[in-house]
């Protein structure tokens, strides 16, 4: 069964000047295990449509389903206390904590022992080539690079089974990037994380399980990996 | 790893405390415009504070000095003898509460037995009191009412009428006495020098004095020995001899003397005659009634609580005619203009106050908001990492208010170097300004709480 799923998904931004219909109808299914990137030109939709993969937001129409459960009917604070993570492309780290503290928030927002988050935060870390050193130092001190791999072992100090990430690498070079989409997609599957970038990186999309394209605010193909040149080809 | 023991909230708002904590610590030197506002508008705070607590002394300390005198009048306000005036009355004033001392004068016509002539009486032919001839009993008793001299039963012979306007009461005692004796059931007296000259008496002499008091329907004539322990500058028209006001109101200590007691029956036959009375009997004159009152008052802060009283019980202003038909008059109009003046120099202090309370809840809105504005993007990465909109809240809240403490204990201990121990109402004024500075930072945080969380995340991507 899918971990995470969208039915019939729309949302609309109002306002006094204008309508827009940032997501149209949009149905699909989220599968752990997976790394799914969904690209599109800018203003398709995507960052509109993780906001509510995040529960940042209600559909207005249709649901999303976490474990089979619409996230209307959930705590959304909860929900994303333990369930999804976000890592955005950029100023993800709180300035005036130090790497490690960093790391340990989603444990103790989440009433974890200090001790206890600790060691998970120290192991987080190694796993994403951080060094003991660097956890001490506060996030400026770190390159992009750096702090986007914190950012991702934030992600997994959650404990929550999906990351959704939009466009973590937008601002990093060639070298950072590969590193970045390595680490989510071992994550993925060799710990069986569903993971969700955005990206209009055709070189992660390259290394992605499934590639989610968006127009317009709809869903218009889905392609796995073995059309990736396909994919190519297109654009 | 699932956080589900009981402890968990507890350490999960223990560690939004300590956030804030390692934040305020970690923040720079920025933050420290908080305390350093927060020392002056506190330290402005406690100074209004001490002003106004030193004047709520100064008003305590006015009340309780105060010497605000109250006496009854003639409906014109201009006399404040002559009056008949029920001791119940007195009494009944006296019971609220309000009235610390009662002066009291009564005054019975007397007649000096064996003394000259001249000044005392003109039906004093040497020996005692006789109805001349011809003169029918009514007539006598007015005669006598005008013309013997009188003797003024005081409680307190500074407060007596004659006096009463005059603020130099020149007065010689015997050895051994002072002003007190009048408030002591002695039998003493007090003449005026000229009397005495006149008399040839000399301090400590004792007298006998014959004292009427004449009614109507009846008379009571009351032999009597007395000391003369004073003399005193005459400042009114006549001549007034004054005795303790307990002599008055008390059963005199009668002379049993036969030849007197039996004279004067034989003489004012027809009257009651006060003859052979035991020494301790309780003598009440039932026609008994004070020529002048005069009060000193207490419990001066609720004034307006007596005033009301007396209206209630049918006092009226001068000028008025109440259904009482008596006046009193309530010298309080210099503690009035003190109190006033006091006050007054308060409720500035007050409205200076409302200024700075103000002013806190502004400048906790403004710099609150500087200081949180830039961190916008943090709140809503807590947001969006589950951590609920109070916990947001406290988080940021938090941070500004022990900021904007600090600045108060600063402000605290500077005042209490400068000024000792602190007033209560400095204290409460410490918390007032806390409370007005964390509403305006309070108003501050809720507002950036309210920022659309989705759009701070994904803007500059
Ligand atoms: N807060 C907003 N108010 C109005 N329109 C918005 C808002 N945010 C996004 N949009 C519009 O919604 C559409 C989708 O935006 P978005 O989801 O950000 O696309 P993408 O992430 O693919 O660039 C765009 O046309 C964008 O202009
Ligand atoms: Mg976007």
């Amino acid at each position: 069964m899918s971990i995470l799923s969208m039915e019939n998904v729309s949302y609309t931004y109002r306002n006094r000047y204008q309508t827009v219909n940032a997501v149209c109808n949009v149905s699909y299914e989220f599968e752990l295990g997976h790394v799914y990137a969904v690209v599109g030109k800018s203003g398709s939709g995507k960052t509109t449509m993780l906001s509510m993969l995040a529960g940042l937001d209600l559909p207005t129409e249709g649901r999303v389903l976490f474990d089979g459960k619409p996230t209307s009917t959930l705590n959304r604070d909860r929900y994303r206390r333990e369930n999804v993570a976000v890592i955005y492309q950029s100023f993800n780290l709180f300035p005036l904590m130090t790497v490690k503290e960093n790391v340990m928030y989603p444990s103790r927002l989440r009433g974890i022992r200090k001790k206890d988050a600790l060691r998970c935060a120290s192991e987080k870390l190694e796993l994403v080539g951080i060094s003991e050193q660097q956890s001490k130092r506060l996030p400026f001190m770190l390159s992009g690079g750096e702090q986007q791999r914190v950012a991702i072992a934030r992600a997994l100090a959650s404990e929550s089974q999906v990351i959704l990430a939009d466009e973590p690498t937008g601002n990093l070079d060639v070298e950072n990037t590969k590193n970045i989409v390595g680490i989510l997609s071992d994550l993925s599957h060799d710990m069986g994380y569903c993971v969700v970038i955005v990206t209009h990186d055709l070189s992660i999309a390259e290394r992605a399980d499934v590639v989610v394209r968006m127009v317009d605010g709809r869903i218009t193909e889905d392609q796995s990996p073995h059309d990736n040149a396909l994919l190519h080809c297109r654009s | 790893m699932r956080a589900k023991s009981s402890t968990a909230p507890f350490r999960r708002w223990g560690f939004i405390l300590a956030s804030a904590l390692v934040s305020i610590r970690r923040g720079g030197v920025k933050n420290l415009i908080v305390p350093l506002t927060s020392f002056v508008l506190a330290l402005f705070i406690g100074l209004f504070g001490h002003q106004i607590a030193t004047s709520e002394d100064e008003l305590d300390v006015l009340y309780e000095n105060s010497e605000v005198l109250a006496y009854f009048t003639s409906g014109s306000g201009k006399h404040v003898d002559d009056l008949i005036i029920d001791p119940n009355t007195v009494n009944s004033i006296a019971e609220t509460g309000f009235v610390g001392e009662t002066y009291t004068t009564a005054i019975r016509n007397t007649h000096i037995i064996g003394a000259p002539t001249s000044i005392i009486s003109i039906y004093d032919n040497g020996e005692y009191l006789s109805i001349p001839p011809g003169f029918a009993k009514e007539t006598f008793f007015e005669n006598a009412r005008r013309h013997l001299s009188k003797v003024c039963f005081v409680s307190d012979i500074k407060h007596a009428p004659e006096f009463f306007f005059e603020n130099a009461l020149a007065i010689e005692y015997l050895d051994g006495y002072d002003a007190s004796v009048f408030g002591r059931n002695e039998s003493v007296c007090a003449l005026s020098e000229g009397m005495m000259d006149a008399l040839g008496y000399e301090l400590g002499d004792s007298i006998r004095l014959a004292v009427f008091t004449s009614t109507l329907s009846d008379a009571i004539i009351l032999y009597k020995d007395v000391t003369i322990v004073a003399q005193f500058t005459r400042v009114g028209s006549s001549h007034l001899i004054y005795m303790p006001a307990e002599q008055a109101n008390k059963g005199y200590i009668l002379n049993t003397d036969r030849q007197y007691s039996n004279a004067s029956q034989s003489y004012y036959d027809g009257y009651e005659i006060v003859d052979g009375l035991v020494y301790d009997y309780e003598y009440v004159d039932p026609y008994f009634a004070y020529d002048a009152v005069s009060m000193r008052l207490t419990n001066l802060k609720d004034l307006a609580e007596f005033k009301e009283y007396l209206i209630d019980s049918g006092y009226s202003p001068i000028g008025n005619r109440g259904s009482a038909r008596k006046w009193i008059v309530i010298e309080d109009t210099l503690l009035n203009d003190s109190v006033m003046s006091i006050n007054r120099h308060i409720s500035y202090m007050q409205i200076l106050f409302i200024a700075v309370y103000a002013l806190a809840i502004g400048i906790g809105f403004v710099l609150s908001s500087l200081l949180t504005k830039m961190r916008r993007r943090e709140l809503a990465l807590m947001r969006s990492m589950g951590a609920g909109r109070f916990k947001t809240f406290a988080a940021f809240f938090i941070e500004q208010a022990l900021l904007c403490v600090t600045g108060c204990v600063m402000a605290v201990l500077v005042l209490r170097i400068w000024n000792g121990s602190l007033a209560p109402l400095q204290w409460y004024s410490f918390i007032g300004y806390i409370g007005c500075y964390w509403l305006g930072a309070a108003v501050s945080v809720m507002l950036m709480n309210k920022v659309n969380i989705i759009e701070i995340l994904t803007a500059g991507e």
